[in-house]
C-alpha cells in the first residue's frame, strides 16, 4: 500500500520573520559563509567582538545597499550569526556585513560600524573583475562578496597524485606567463591564457605548475608613479590576500562576467588532462589589511583580536613586514585555514601548496615559536589534504629561519635554501663547498634526514632574487625601478657576473654565461629532492638585473615568448635535462642514497669522486666534484650507473673515471662546454668513451652514462 | 533581456535557435527545448548561437546540461557566438565535448 506521507520540500524553508521587506529564518550556523539553499541564501558569520550584526545586500553594482538586515540575536548560536534570506537574486547579488561593536570592547577590537565588510569566506570577489581598471576610489565597499554556482561537472577529473620525488615544479606568474604580446595567447594574462601554453609546458618536461598568488588581491595596493620614470607600479605579485576563497578576477578572461570560478577550474582540467599538477602560493602569513594606517576590509572588522597577533596593547605585531601577521594559530583562525585549503583541494582539485612566510605559521598568538604549532600538525594530518603537497618557505620577517627544522609531521617539505645558497656559491666558484654540494646533492640528510629527500623543495633561482640568467650576469642588484632607491631586494645574491656587470657583446662572456645557466639546470635536475624551475630561466628571460620585480606589471617581468626562439640551445639543452631526469630513477629517489650496494652492481649507491675516482678533494681549495649513481634502470633489467661532474674551477682537468662491469664503458650524454647539439644528446646516442677518461672543462658539468662497449 | 529559444530539424539534425539572454530566468525553457531534443533521432545538435547576446553562468551551466542530456553519440555544436558569448564559453570546457563552430 502507498505511503499517504510525501515529503515535497524540506521543512525549514519557509521565512518565520519579516525584516527590510524580506522573509527570513534562523540560519544554519554551518558552513560559514554564503550559501545556496531553494529558495534563497544562507548567511553564516562569525565575529567575537559584535553586538550586533546586519547583512547588507547590493544589486550587482550599485553603489548604495538595497536593503540591510540586522541579523535577530535569537539567530545567533555561540558568536556565529546566521541568517537565511528568501527571494534572492543570488547571480546579481552583491552582499557584506555591518558590525555593532561589543559594549565592553577588548583593546585591539576595530569593528565599525560605517565599514561594511567583506565575508572572509567569500568564493567570489567582486571590485577588481578586470586587471588594471581603476576602481571608484570613492565607493567606500570596494571587495564586495559574492556568490557562486558550486557545481562541476569535474568530468573524471583527479588529483594526479604524482609522487613528490617525480616532480619537477615550474613557478611561474599566472599574468606575467602570458601577458607579454609575444604570446599570442588570445587571451593574455589569464587562465584560459596559461591553458594555450600547456603544449608548451608538456614539451618541457616540467610536471608541476606552481601558481604565483591566485586568491583575490588588489593590485592597486601600494600602487604608485614611479617619480623617475613614471611608470604605474602594482601589486603585481599579489602577496596581499583579500579573500583566501576566492580566485583573482582579474586573472579570468571572463572576469568582467564574474565566470572566474568555472574558468579556474577549466585550467585545473586542462592542466590535468595534461599530466601536469597544479600547486598554489598562498599567503597565511598576513592579509592586505596591512597594520592600524590600512584598510579595513574583513578580518580587522569582524573580529581584529582574532585573527591578529596583537600586542596586549591592541597593535600589530608585523613578523611578515607588511604591517600585520594572521593568527593562523588561533582555533578560530586555525580552522578558517584548514577550511580555505580543504575547499581548494576538493572543489578545485588543486593538488598542492606552496606557504609564504611559514615560519610564522609556526608562531603563537604573541609570535613566540611553538614547539607542536597546532595548524601546522592540523594541515599535516587532514584528511583531505592527506595526499596535497604541502611546501613551507621555512622562514619569516621575523628572524624565524626553519630550513631543515620546521614542523614537518611527516607531510611537510621546505624551499631549500642551503640548497640554492651552496649551489650559487659553488656556481661562481667559491672555494671549500664541495662537501656541501655533496650534501645538498644528495637531497640534504643533514637536513631531513627523517624525512625522505621529498621533503627538499630544490632550487637555484625563484620569484624572489635573480632569474637564472640575471644570476651570471649581475654581481649586484639593479632594483632602481622599484622606486625604493635600489633598498629593496637581497643583497646576498651570491651571483657572479662573468666578468662583466650587465649586458655585454664580448662571445667569450656570452659563451660563459650560458654554460653557467646550463651548469645550474644540470645540478639541478640531477639532484635528488624535487627541482624546482623558475619560469624563462628555461629561455634566458632577464629582468635587467632586478632581483624584486614584485611592482612591475610589464615587460621586466612578463616572459618573453620571442626568446624561445631566440635561445632555443638553451631551451633545448633544459628540456633534454628533465627528460634525463624522468629516464633515470636512480636521480630522483625519495629516499637518501647510501653507501650500500643496493642493486648488486658491485658498486654503491653513491659514490663520491675526484680527478681521480674515489678520491674527492674535500678541501678548501676544492672547486670539483664527481659523483657516481648506481641504481635500477626503468625496464628493471638491469643496473643504472650514471657519473655526474661539476668543475667551477677556471681550470680544465683531466678526470680518471670509476670502473665500470666488463662490457661497459661510460657514454657522454652531456657536456655543458660544447656546443649544441653535441651538450646534450637524444637517449641512446650517447658517445662512448674508449677511455675510462675525459677531459672536463673549465667551469662546466658533464653526465656520463654506463652503455654496452 | 528577453530570451526565446526555438527548435527546429532538418534530417538527422536538430537545431536549437536562442536569442537574447540565456541566464537563470531564461534557462529552464532552453532546458525544456534540449530535453525535447533528446528525445529525436538525430545524429547532430546544433545551438545556433548567433543572436544569443548574452550568457551568464546559470546559461553556461544550461548548456553543459545540453551535453549530458544527448546521447553520448550525438555531436553537441555551438554555432555562430558573438564576442560577448564566446569570452563566456572560455570560462567552460567544453573543448573535448562540444565542438564550436563560426
Amino acid at each position: 500500500m502507498p505511503s499517504r506521507h510525501q515529503v515535497r520540500d524540506r521543512i525549514d524553508l519557509f521565512p518565520t520573520h519579516t525584516i527590510a521587506g524580506y522573509g527570513v529564518r534562523a540560519g544554519r550556523t554551518l558552513p560559514f559563509g554564503a550559501t545556496l539553499v531553494p529558495g534563497g541564501v544562507n548567511f553564516s558569520v562569525y565575529s567575537g567582538a559584535a553586538a550586533g550584526v546586519s547583512v547588507v545586500l547590493f544589486a550587482q553594482g550599485s553603489r548604495d545597499p538595497m536593503a540591510e538586515i540586522p541579523v535577530p540575536d535569537e539567530f545567533r548560536i555561540g558568536a556565529v550569526w546566521a541568517i537565511t534570506v528568501f527571494g534572492l537574486e543570488h547571480e546579481e547579488l552583491e552582499y557584506g556585513y555591518r558590525i555593532q561593536e561589543r559594549a565592553d570592547a577588548r583593546a585591539g577590537d576595530r569593528c565599525d560600524r560605517s565599514i561594511i565588510v567583506s565575508d572572509p569566506y567569500a568564493k567570489v570577489i567582486s571590485g577588481r573583475n578586470v586587471w588594471g581598471v581603476e576602481p571608484d576610489w570613492s565607493d567606500p565597499y570596494q571587495f564586495r562578496s559574492r556568490l557562486a554556482f558550486d557545481d562541476v561537472d569535474w568530468e573524471g577529473d583527479r588529483p594526479l597524485r604524482i609522487p613528490p620525488e617525480d616532480l619537477v615544479i615550474y613557478e611561474t606568474h599566472l599574468r606575467g606567463f602570458t601577458r607579454h604580446p609575444s604570446s599570442g595567447v588570445a587571451n593574455p594574462g589569464t587562465y584560459a591564457g596559461l591553458i594555450e601554453k600547456i603544449p608548451y609546458l608538456k614539451n618541457l618536461g616540467i610536471n608541476c605548475v606552481e601558481l604565483l598568488p591566485v586568491f583575490e588581491f588588489d593590485e592597486f595596493d601600494n600602487s604608485r608613479v614611479n617619480p623617475a620614470t613614471g611608470e604605474r607600479l602594482f601589486n603585481y605579485w599579489g602577496y596581499s590576500t583579500v579573500a583566501f576563497f576566492a580566485p583573482k578576477a582579474g586573472y579570468a578572461a571572463t572576469g568582467a562576467f564574474g565566470m572566474q570560478c568555472d574558468e579556474f577550474r577549466h585550467l585545473v582540467k586542462k592542466l590535468h588532462r595534461a599530466g601536469i599538477e597544479i600547486m598554489l602560493d598562498v599567503v597565511f602569513n598576513h592579509t592586505a589589511e596591512g597594520n592600524e594606517n590600512g584598510p579595513t576590509i574583513s578580518f580587522r572588522g569582524l573580529d581584529n583580536n582574532t585573527y591578529y597577533m596583537l600586542t596586549p596593547e591592541g597593535y600589530y605585531f608585523n613578523f611578515s613586514g607588511t604591517g600585520n601577521t594572521f593568527n593562523g594559530n588561533n582555533p578560530i583562525v586555525r580552522d578558517f585555514i584548514v577550511s580555505g585549503l580543504r575547499y581548494w583541494a576538493s572543489e578545485y582539485h588543486i593538488d598542492g601548496f606552496r606557504f609564504d612566510l611559514a615560519s610564522i605559521l609556526d608562531r603563537d598568538q604573541y609570535g613566540a615559536p611553538l614547539a607542536n604549532p597546532p595548524l601546522l600538525e592540523s594541515l599535516a594530518n587532514d584528511p583531505v589534504l592527506r595526499d596535497c603537497k604541502l611546501v613551507a618557505e621555512a622562514w619569516d620577517a621575523g628572524g624565524l629561519y626553519q630550513v631543515g627544522s620546521f614542523p614537518d609531521y611527516h607531510h611537510w617539505a621546505e624551499w631549500n635554501g642551503r640548497y640554492r645558497d651552496t649551489v650559487r656559491r659553488f656556481l661562481r666558484g667559491d672555494g671549500g663547498l664541495v662537501g656541501d654540494l655533496a650534501t645538498r646533492i644528495a637531497g640534504s640528510a643533514d637536513l631531513y634526514a627523517a624525512r625522505g629527500t621529498r621533503a627538499s623543495i630544490n632550487f637555484i633561482t625563484c620569484h624572489d632574487g635573480f632569474s637564472l640568467a640575471d644570476l651570471v650576469t649581475f654581481n649586484d642588484k639593479h632594483n632602481e625601478a622599484n622606486g625604493e632607491g635600489n633598498n629593496d631586494g637581497s643583497n646576498d645574491n651570491n651571483s657572479w657576473n662573468c666578468g662583466c656587470e650587465g649586458p655585454t657583446d664580448d662571445p667569450e662572456i656570452q659563451r660563459l654565461r650560458i654554460r653557467q645557466m646550463k651548469n645550474a639546470l644540470l645540478i639541478l635536475l640531477t639532484s635528488r629532492g624535487i627541482p624546482m624551475m623558475l619560469a624563462g630561466d628555461e629561455v634566458g628571460q632577464t629582468h635587467q638585473g632586478n632581483n624584486n620585480t614584485y611592482c612591475h606589471d610589464s615587460p621586466l617581468s612578463w616572459f618573453d615568448w620571442s626568446l624561445v626562439e631566440h635561445n632555443a640551445e638553451l631551451l633545448r639543452f633544459a628540456q633534454g635535462m628533465i627528460e634525463l631526469r624522468r629516464a633515470h630513477p636512480v636521480l630522483r629517489s625519495g629516499d637518501h642514497p647510501t653507501a650500500f650496494d643496493r642493486v648488486g652492481c658491485g658498486h654503491p649507491e653513491v659514490s663520491w669522486h675526484g680527478q681521480r675516482p674515489w678520491e674527492p678533494d674535500w678541501s678548501p681549495e676544492g672547486r670539483l666534484l664527481g659523483v657516481m649513481w648506481c641504481g635500477h634502470r626503468p625496464e628493471g633489467v638491469r643496473p643504472d650507473y650514471l657519473y655526474v661532474a661539476m668543475n667551477a674551477h677556471w681550470e680544465s682537468h683531466q678526470l680518471e673515471l670509476p670502473g665500470l662491469p666488463v662490457g661497459m664503458c661510460w657514454g657522454v650524454a652531456v657536456d655543458t662546454s660544447r656546443p649544441s647539439p653535441a651538450d646534450i644528446v637524444s637517449p641512446g646516442y650517447e658517445v662512448p668513451l674508449a677511455q675510462n677518461a675525459y677531459a672536463i672543462a673549465q667551469r662546466s658539468a658533464i653526465v656520463l652514462l654506463g652503455i654496452d662497449s | 533581456m528577453s530570451f526565446n529559444a526555438t527548435l527546429t530539424t532538418a534530417g538527422r539534425t536538430a537545431m536549437i535557435t536562442l536569442h537574447g539572454a540565456l541566464d537563470k530566468d531564461s534557462d529552464q525553457e532552453f532546458r525544456e527545448k534540449v530535453e525535447r531534443a533528446a528525445t529525436l533521432d538525430v545524429s547532430e545538435l546544433v545551438l545556433d548561437m548567433s543572436a544569443l547576446q548574452q550568457l551568464s553562468a546559470a546559461g553556461i551551466r544550461a548548456i553543459a546540461y545540453a551535453r549530458q542530456q544527448m546521447p553520448d553519440d550525438v555531436q553537441v555544436v555551438i554555432a555562430s557566438p558573438v564576442e560577448q558569448v564566446r569570452r563566456t564559453l572560455l570560462a567552460a570546457d567544453f573543448g573535448d565535448s562540444m565542438v564550436i563552430r563560426e
